[in-house]
């Protein structure tokens, strides 16, 4: 009896000793805790995932208590994977998703406010892109920090002008000098057939908002409210229509069609003179036609030196709430993803179009008369108004109108007239059914 | 003669137009897969030639090594595989059961509850995505393939009604027969009526591993580890590029293609069965 006491004993003692070890143990590794972030980003493969991983991994090097989970998704795939992810509440701690939409899920409380986190680390806030901040406003606070965007220029095809008899180092500035342009670029073959047009006129090349910029219009005045068919919008509209039928619409199908069958736009097989594009396009040039000899423009204006405009979208990083740590966590990643020295390392590694202003002062990019225009037009470009009652309203309303006009079924005058009573009765329904 | 002749001669030509009109129809629908095998083997400069190129001079074999190097392959090969086997298996045996259940055997609310089992298949993916996301986060599955494995194993509407058809046309005697010899429900539906079925499970298994091996929307939402993903992620990275690598993408698609097109080839006769299977009638 007294034998089992002892060794009862012993056990309890054992069991304590244990128990007190660990204890320790777990109160020395919670000294070094290392903090768990998730990180969802857009870069699944090639070269931006490569930088990204070398950029994560140098950032994990210097701060050695955060460790990023990161994910690359695609273009297409974020918003599939975002959303029921963001509805469910599994959203990662710092994602880069669409900046046109910041917005709309800080609206919907989806995001985190990063003001506190901006004032404590003193950021400053200026080195963005003024309009890529907007898009990151909401209601006054920031809700994401501005990340990449980009903006849409004029390539025009040198060798074109030369045989045309035009100045290859003086692209149009005004649109008045596109039509005279694109009537000596365009040609057609013995038979009449097109065999080159001056000017693309896809849609979403001459989109409705840009064009409109550029004739000096707006789509919403200072208190909020759409002025959708102002006479700098009509203007625009009927100077497209023009341009449509100076370009020739059978002409520019039948090539767009050939060219399109083979996944690349009519100007990069030459078979288009001018044409307004992404910065991003510079990089399917390099691929598909190494030695085409092109240069970059600012978008036209109606006089060339006013209402200098383009059109961008691009990615935010956006925030969303777990605890404190992890929040602090992905705030300091965010910060860095952001920096002059990382946002350089994206643009020239993989000609990202970053929206720290900054990072176009390097002289290697300086030095660049593609990346120069570029830089420039940056300072022009503009995103789109956010309106909380209809957040589609560039592609549900403006741009019906806008084709119907194109396609002659209605009038210009009443494409707008409509777009501007659809969106006022847009308005009033979300009021309406929210009980506003 | 003569009549018999002309007869001859014009079921002949009959024939013949209907040959024409078949081969020309498989033409249209051989095309694009001729034309990825076409884009596979060009370089950048001949996809975008004004000048259609359909036989590139100098055929490009390394476009398919770089494409397989986008992205994990092997990797990404072993995890789709795992999970074609898992939803195959999964597939057949709930779906069988299932099936056997409706079809042979009588309990209250049989024909009720295989009228909802209908109507759930007019409820579209997009409609059931984000609570069945919801579901499998409280459960704790995400980033798991419980989520791409396990509903496979609760049967499925489609493959329920095609056994379903099938089991009815399997003659209601031998059962009978069996029954009286003492044999259990579950010893009949395994011995006797499986073994019969052995065409429409084949159609069942086909169907299962072509949808599982082209599924992106499941992997893509239930997985976050990257080397988690399957072959349908992987070819969509390609997609994600400013330039997109169109010889690449060609190359890397041809590849993934090439499984379901040997089963098509091998299998094909059923899965014309499997289309005819849901009209029979007992």
């Amino acid at each position: 009896m007294n034998n089992l006491g002892k060794q009862l004993k012993r056990i309890v003692s054992l069991c304590l000793a244990v128990a007190m070890l660990l204890t320790l143990c777990s109160v020395a590794l919670a000294d070094d805790e290392v903090v768990e972030i998730d990180f969802w980003h857009h870069y699944p493969s090639g070269t931006g995932a490569e930088i990204m991983t070398e950029v994560l991994n140098d950032f994990m090097a210097t701060h050695p208590n955060i460790k990023v989970n990161e994910l690359g998704l695609g273009l297409g795939e974020q918003g599939e994977k975002l959303v029921p992810a963001l509805v469910a509440g599994t959203a990662p701690d710092i994602m880069v998703y669409d900046l046109a939409t910041v917005q709309e899920r800080a609206m919907k409380g989806q995001t985190m406010c990063l003001d506190d986190y901006v004032a404590a680390s003193g950021m400053d806030t200026s080195v963005f892109f003024p309009a890529t901040l907007d898009c990151c406003t909401y209601d006054g606070k920031l809700y994401g920090l501005p990340y990449m965007t980009d903006t849409r220029v004029l390539f025009y095809n040198k060798d074109h002008f030369r045989a045309a008899g035009l100045d290859p180092e003086n692209p149009p500035k005004t649109w008045d000098e596109v039509l005279e342009y694109t009537k000596k670029l365009n040609l057609t073959d013995e038979n009449g057939e097109p065999t080159q047009v001056g000017f693309s006129t896809v849609w979403w090349e001459i989109a409705p908002w840009t064009m409109g910029w550029t004739f000096g219009a707006d789509y919403w005045d200072a208190d909020g409210n759409p002025t959708l068919d102002t006479p700098e919008m009509l203007e625009a509209l009927n100077y497209v229509k023009e341009l449509t039928a100076v370009v020739g619409e059978d002409a520019f199908q039948k090539l767009y069609d050939a060219s399109m069958a083979t996944g690349v736009s009519p100007f990069t097989n030459g078979t288009v003179s001018m044409c307004i594009q992404f910065n991003g396009y510079c990089s399917t040039l390099k691929t598909y036609a190494p030695d085409l000899d092109y240069g970059v423009a600012l978008i036209p204006t109606k006089d060339g030196v006013n209402n200098k405009s383009s059109w961008g979208a691009g990615y935010g990083l956006e925030f969303t709430y777990k605890n404190d740590a992890r929040t602090q966590a992905a705030f300091e990643l965010g910060q860095y993803l952001v920096s002059t020295e990382v946002a350089t390392k994206f643009l020239l590694g993989n000609s990202e179009y970053v929206c720290n202003m900054e990072v176009y002062e390097n002289p290697q990019i300086q030095s660049d008369p593609i990346w120069q225009v570029l830089a420039e037009s940056g300072k022009y470009t503009r995103m789109h108004h956010f309106c909380p009652e209809l957040p589609t309203w560039p592609n549900t309303i403006l741009l019906p109108e806008w084709q119907a006009a194109l396609l002659g079924t209605k009038t210009p005058e009443e494409a707008l007239a409509d777009a501007q009573t659809n969106m006022l009765q847009e308005i009033e329904n979300y009021h309406l059914i929210n009980g506003d | 003669m003569n009549r018999h002749m002309a007869r001859r001669i014009q079921r002949g030509l009959g024939r013949g137009l209907i040959f024409l009109i078949l081969v020309a129809g498989a033409f249209v629908f051989l095309f694009p897969f001729l034309w990825m095998l076409s884009t596979s083997l060009k370089t950048p400069q001949e996809i975008v030639a004004t000048q259609t190129v359909w036989i590139p001079a100098h055929p490009q074999w390394k476009n398919y090594a770089k494409a397989l190097g986008y992205f994990p392959f092997v990797r990404y090969l072993m995890n789709t595989l795992f999970l074609v086997s898992m939803n195959v298996v999964g597939t057949l045996f709930s779906s069988a059961l299932v099936g056997y259940s409706f079809a042979r055997l009588r309990w209250p609310g049989r024909e009720i509850w295989f009228k909802v089992l209908l109507a759930t298949m007019m409820l579209p993916s997009t409609v059931t995505m984000v609570p069945q996301f919801i579901l499998f986060k409280k459960f704790g599955w995400l980033n798991t393939y419980l989520p791409l494995i396990v509903p496979a194993f609760t049967g499925g509407a489609t493959n329920i009604f095609m056994l379903r058809q099938f089991f009815r046309t399997i003659p209601v005697s031998l059962s009978e027969c069996a029954r009286l010899d003492g044999c259990s429900e579950f010893r009949i539906f395994w011995q006797i009526v499986l073994p019969l079925c052995m065409p429409a499970l084949a159609t069942v298994a086909i169907f299962s591993f072509m949808f599982t091996w082209n599924d992106f929307m499941g992997p893509l939402l239930y997985i976050n580890d990257k080397m988690a993903y399957t072959l349908s992620y992987g070819l969509r990275t390609f997609q994600l590029q400013s330039d997109s690598k169109w010889h690449l993408t060609m190359a890397a698609s041809v590849v993934v293609a090439i499984p379901s097109l040997v089963l098509f080839f091998c299998c094909q006769k059923y899965f014309i069965e499997g289309i005819a299977l849901t009209g029979l009638k007992e």
